[in-house]
């Protein structure tokens, strides 16, 4: 553990406890799939719940402490926070769909993104936990907006995904002769993974907008082809092209898998291949 | 769909395709990579630099100088706007025909063969068993219609059936928005101009380009300031006072902050740089410490190239000034920028209008003095020089075109994605005593949501015509 998370403020110090509380609730939806145990999960659903409440507390101190400092703003503002962020949003768009689809066995394959975005801000090099001011250029609603919705979408896309590998999983095994019958049937997870696409989409779309909008008033321009924006229209339109997938014969299932895969990788490419990689207007560091 | 014959035909039928669909946006998407790999719109040297003779050749052949207004890059957009317009003129009429002409009174035999279907008998009358299913169905928000027959009555009710259309409105929304950066493109114009405070211009460097845009009217700046957040070196604000002058005179004056753009007859000034003129103007304070011993250090300001008394017939000039010093290759001192990075002055000390020594002063090398045994010896406090703003100016006249589409797509997706087209048909036949009902149902998207709902549907008609469940 980072020294700077047993010094920090208390925002900080919360977060170093809901990443064991996501690493627990992980570990208990894997021991949930093979027994089906309601009471196991029923507390698994707990666990989530009361980490997610935990990081929102986290968020809301945090919020609060940059108030005090005298440049209060929203904590959606560099690399930590946004993990920070990208976990919490990951478990409320999980947490939505298992209690609108009644199906708890994705947990396993959702929750490790949520543990391992929130981990990463300990281990990540370079990653600062201090609340800081806000340079002019971040100072926008139009950001605030950005930020928001589209880590919803990479949640929602983060949760396509988990789907998508239990889908090949599943699928690899019956073309073998063997069926996990612990796993939902793949015509399920066929439609979660579209569902969530169908949330995912949307949210980018919008995330896209509002970032062309601040764009448009920070710089003067609505859209530069700077590194960033362009990931994220690559990311939607292979998007795009997994919604068209779908009314294309033979498409369904393997193909639209391995398409909401590819889709997640570009999202992490967007998110952070970008920022360590590429440098642009939009690097945290 | 439809099978066309000759060259038209294929033509028709290849742009009709889904498979080009993905096919395309698969391409878009794995060809907008290299954009973000090569450097654009950089000059060739940059280019042989990086890449060496050949590999500027590949780069100019094939525009990847410029990925995004390469021929082929909008070669491929124009083939996906062929697709979809030409995929919408093929679908269009089918989707049209549910709104126009919906389904209404199908044959009993259709109705038979379509699920999710109920059946029930009822003691009430025909026409109270219509009536009581229409409330019901119109308090679900669907919009009904009732015919009454010899000896039977139906109902039709449907509700999202703009459902059909969400494909349309988001696919000609992607249209509106690239229309709107063309015209962008073609009428519109991004650059930028510095204007040094208490000065003013009407030109506009364009990017990427030596032209130059005169503006129908001056611009001055009236100041620029940055603010810092206390106790911090992290800027809080940038700020010019920015004036707009019709021929000489003013007519607005407005803050221009970053986020907070200055729009003036279609044209928008954006706050994007600053710096500051220092080495031909400007005011420097210094901190003087005699090093006789028996005097107090004090402060002085003084102006580049002019004089300023010290004490005992001693005389201070500022002979030069660098915000930011480096040294050149001649060793020669010079500015690597016109910001405060490495503020450095040029000092002679004279006595009775005769030269003495001349002295270094480093803002950030308080303690580096060149001349040993110096009567003074002086701290670096702080220069204002003359600042001047940079401002990005840019006139888009495609910019509402752009959201009027953004907000359609947006609208279209929900159309699409949270809306399904619902019909309920139900058929009511005299039996004898009782009336035969029929209910059945149908959806166009998300069929296990539907036969939820369906079926909590016929309970609430069950139990509002009496009917034991
Ligand atoms: C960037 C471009 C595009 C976007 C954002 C887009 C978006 C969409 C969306 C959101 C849907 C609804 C999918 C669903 O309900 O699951 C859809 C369906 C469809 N799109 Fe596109 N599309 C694009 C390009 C195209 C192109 C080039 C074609 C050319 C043929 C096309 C043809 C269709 C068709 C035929 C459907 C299915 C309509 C139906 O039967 O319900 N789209 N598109």
């Amino acid at each position: 553990m980072q020294a700077a998370a047993l010094h920090g403020t208390l925002d900080t110090k919360l977060i170093a406890v809901v990443i064991f509380v996501y690493l627990l609730a992980t570990v208990l939806y894997f021991c949930y799939i093979p027994f089906r145990n309601k009471g196991l999960g029923r507390l698994a659903t707990g666990v989530t719940l009361i980490g997610w409440i935990m990081e929102t507390a986290s968020m809301v101190i945090r919020t609060v402490i940059s108030y005090k400092m005298g440049w209060g703003h929203a904590p959606f503002t560099n690399l930590y926070e946004s993990m920070v962020f990208f976990s919490w949003s990951i478990v409320i768009i999980y947490l939505l769909i298992e209690w609108r689809y009644k199906n708890k066995t994705i947990g396993a394959f959702v929750m490790p993104f949520a543990f391992i975005s929130l981990a990463y801000t300990t281990i990540g090099p370079g990653i600062r936990t201090q609340i800081e001011p806000l340079v002019p250029a971040l100072q926008s609603n139009w950001l605030i907006a950005h930020v928001i919705t589209c880590f919803l979408g990479y949640a929602a896309f983060a949760v396509s995904c988990g789907v998508s590998i239990m889908y090949l999983i599943k699928a690899k095994a019956q073309e073998k002769g063997k069926d996990i019958a612990f796993l939902p049937d793949l015509r399920v997870l066929d439609d979660l993974n579209y569902k969530a696409v169908v949330i995912g989409f949307p949210l980018l779309t919008l995330g896209i907008i509002t970032g062309a909008a601040w764009a448009n008033y920070a710089w003067g321009s609505y859209w530069s082809w700077d590194p960033k924006e362009t990931w994220s229209l690559i990311t939607w339109f292979i998007y795009a092209a997994f919604l068209h997938a779908r009314f294309t014969r033979g498409w369904r299932g393997k193909k639209t898998a391995i398409l909401s895969i590819i889709g997640f990788a570009a999202v992490l490419f967007t998110y952070l291949g970008v920022n360590l990689l590429i440098s642009g207007l939009h690097s945290y560091a | 769909m439809k099978k066309r014959e000759g060259v038209s035909g294929r033509f028709w039928g290849f742009f009709t395709s889904l498979k080009l669909t993905i096919f395309l946006l698969f391409i878009l998407a794995v060809t907008s990579i290299s954009g973000t790999l090569i450097m654009q719109r950089a000059n060739p040297q940059q280019y042989v630099k990086a890449y060496g003779e050949g590999g500027y050749r590949i780069i100019k052949t094939l525009g990847l100088y410029d990925v995004y207004h390469s021929w082929w890059f909008l070669l491929l957009l124009a083939l996906l706007v062929l697709n979809i317009v030409i995929c919408s003129i093929e679908r269009f009429p089918r989707s049209w025909r549910f709104v126009k002409e919906p389904l209404r009174w199908p044959d009993r035999n259709l109705l038979e063969e379509m699920t999710p279907r109920e059946r029930f008998s009822v003691s009430l009358s025909l026409e109270e068993t219509l009536e009581k299913i229409q409330s019901l169905l119109r308090g679900r928000g669907y919009r009904c219609e009732r015919k009454v027959e010899e000896g039977r009555g139906r109902i039709f009710a449907q509700k999202g059936v703009i459902n059909r259309l969400g494909v349309y409105v988001t696919h000609l929304s992607v249209l509106i928005i690239l229309i709107g950066g063309l015209i962008g493109g073609i009428w519109g114009f991004s650059g930028g101009m510095t204007i040094v405070e208490g000065e003013s211009s009407r030109n506009v460097t364009i990017f990427g380009s030596h032209k130059v845009v005169t503006l129908p009217f001056d611009v001055r700046c009236d100041s620029f300031q940055v603010d810092y957040y206390p106790g911090t070196m992290t800027p809080k604000e940038y700020k010019s006072v920015i004036t707009i002058l019709e021929n000489g005179k003013p007519v607005v004056t407005r803050d221009v902050r970053v986020n907070h753009p200055l729009k003036y007859k279609g044209i928008n000034f954006y706050q994007a740089s600053y710096g500051t003129i220092s080495n031909r103007v400007g005011t420097l304070t210094l901190e003087v410490i005699p090093q006789d011993g028996k005097d107090k250090p004090f402060r002085v300001r003084v102006k580049v190239g002019s004089q300023v008394p010290l004490k005992d017939g001693y005389t201070l000039k500022l002979v030069a000034f660098f915000p930011d010093l480096v040294l050149g290759r001649d060793n020669q001192p010079m500015n690597r920028s016109q910001e405060l990075r490495n503020p450095a002055a040029l000092l002679e000390v004279d006595k009775g209008g005769k030269y003495r020594y001349r002295s270094w002063v480093f803002a950030f090398f308080p303690e580096v003095h060149s001349v040993k045994n110096a009567p003074f010896k002086f701290h670096y406090i702080s220069f204002k020089g003359l600042q001047y703003t940079g401002l990005q100016v840019s006139k888009d006249p495609g910019v509402w075109v752009v959201w009027t589409g953004c907000t359609f797509i947006l609208v279209g997706l929900v159309i699409c994605f949270f809306i399904s087209h619902r019909r309920v048909w139900v058929l009511v036949e005299e039996k004898g005593k009782k009336n035969q009902v029929l209910v059945v149902g149908n959806v166009n998207r998300n069929h296990a949501a539907f036969s939820q709902h369906f079926e909590e549907l016929i309970n609430d008609i069950k139990e509002a015509l009496g009917v034991s469940q």
